[in-house]
């Protein structure tokens, strides 16, 4: 296996398993449900999230329109110098 | 030897995760700082060093001692870039699904940009022929990291 690959499997295990992540439950938290993935104290209110709603909804759209419009190009690309290799050399 | 080396340097780079947890009261939230550090210095460099070796075989032509040098370095760089990016998503998919309750679109977004540039970068280190192509031209798309970097300062900005 590859040191790199190796590395990130050994830092997702030294975090799942690390007892100082407040993050993961304690015995004698009563707050606290089995692991405590999901949960964690909320430092504030949790305020109304359509307030910027509408314009972080078009940062989503954008980014799925990007990253389709650029697997697009990509595949368009692929496709053309396949098409072009495969042709015969004198035309 | 060599890789023993490499694994333990690696392994120190989340340890700022938990330095901080003494002073701030979510260290989940120190996690996100190493992402956004481990993904800047894994990539920046390597983006820089790709350039200058692209002027010196402009400028000098590739038989000129400094373009050979400079090629010499690749793989090390290569091997930085990978390993400091696969460490910088685990820290910043492991903060963002402890985090997971507050998901916005603009985590979300974050969230979909980084997993792409990785399973790219991924495939682009194993594969060859036409997945390798096309990989290449997503991975190395301006656009991509572009918006990486966009999606990073709105997220770290509407988190205050
Ligand atoms: C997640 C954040 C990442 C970003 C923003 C990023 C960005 C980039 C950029 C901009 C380049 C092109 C460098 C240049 O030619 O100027 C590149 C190349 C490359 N990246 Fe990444 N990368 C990321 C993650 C990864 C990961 C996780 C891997 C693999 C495990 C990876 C593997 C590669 C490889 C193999 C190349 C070389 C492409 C070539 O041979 O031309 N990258 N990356």
């Amino acid at each position: 296996m590859k040191p790199s690959i190796l590395a990130g499997l050994v830092l997702v295990a030294v975090l799942a398993t690390n007892p100082n992540l407040a993050t993961f439950a304690q015995e004698d938290d009563d707050d606290r449900e089995s692991l405590g993935l999901t949960e964690r104290e909320r430092e504030r209110e949790h305020d109304d999230d359509s307030a910027s709603g509408g314009l972080t909804g078009l940062v989503l759209i954008g980014t799925i329109i990007a990253i389709l419009g650029v697997g697009g190009y990509a595949a368009y690309k692929v496709i053309r110098i396949r098409s072009k290799a495969s042709k015969p050399k004198a035309t | 030897m060599k890789p023993a080396f490499f694994l333990i340097i690696l392994l120190l780079a989340p340890v700022a995760a938990y330095a901080d947890s003494e002073r701030q009261d979510n260290p989940v939230t120190a996690l996100g700082w190493v992402a956004i550090a481990s993904g800047l210095l894994g990539t920046v460099p390597y983006i820089l060093y790709n350039r200058v070796k692209k002027i010196s075989v402009v400028e000098l032509g590739g038989g000129d001692q400094i373009t050979r040098d400079l090629a010499m370095q690749y793989k090390p760089l290569l091997n930085v870039h990978m390993a400091l990016n696969i460490i910088g998503f685990t820290a910043g998919a492991v903060h963002g699904i402890l985090l997971i309750e507050d998901l916005d679109t603009i985590s979300l977004s974050l969230a979909i940009v980084m997993t792409v540039l990785t399973i790219t970068g991924i495939i682009l280190r194993f594969s060859s022929g036409n997945l390798r192509v096309f990989t290449k031209l997503v991975h190395n798309q301006v656009i991509l990291s572009g918006l990486l970097v966009v999606l990073i300062i709105l997220h770290v900005t509407s988190m205050l």
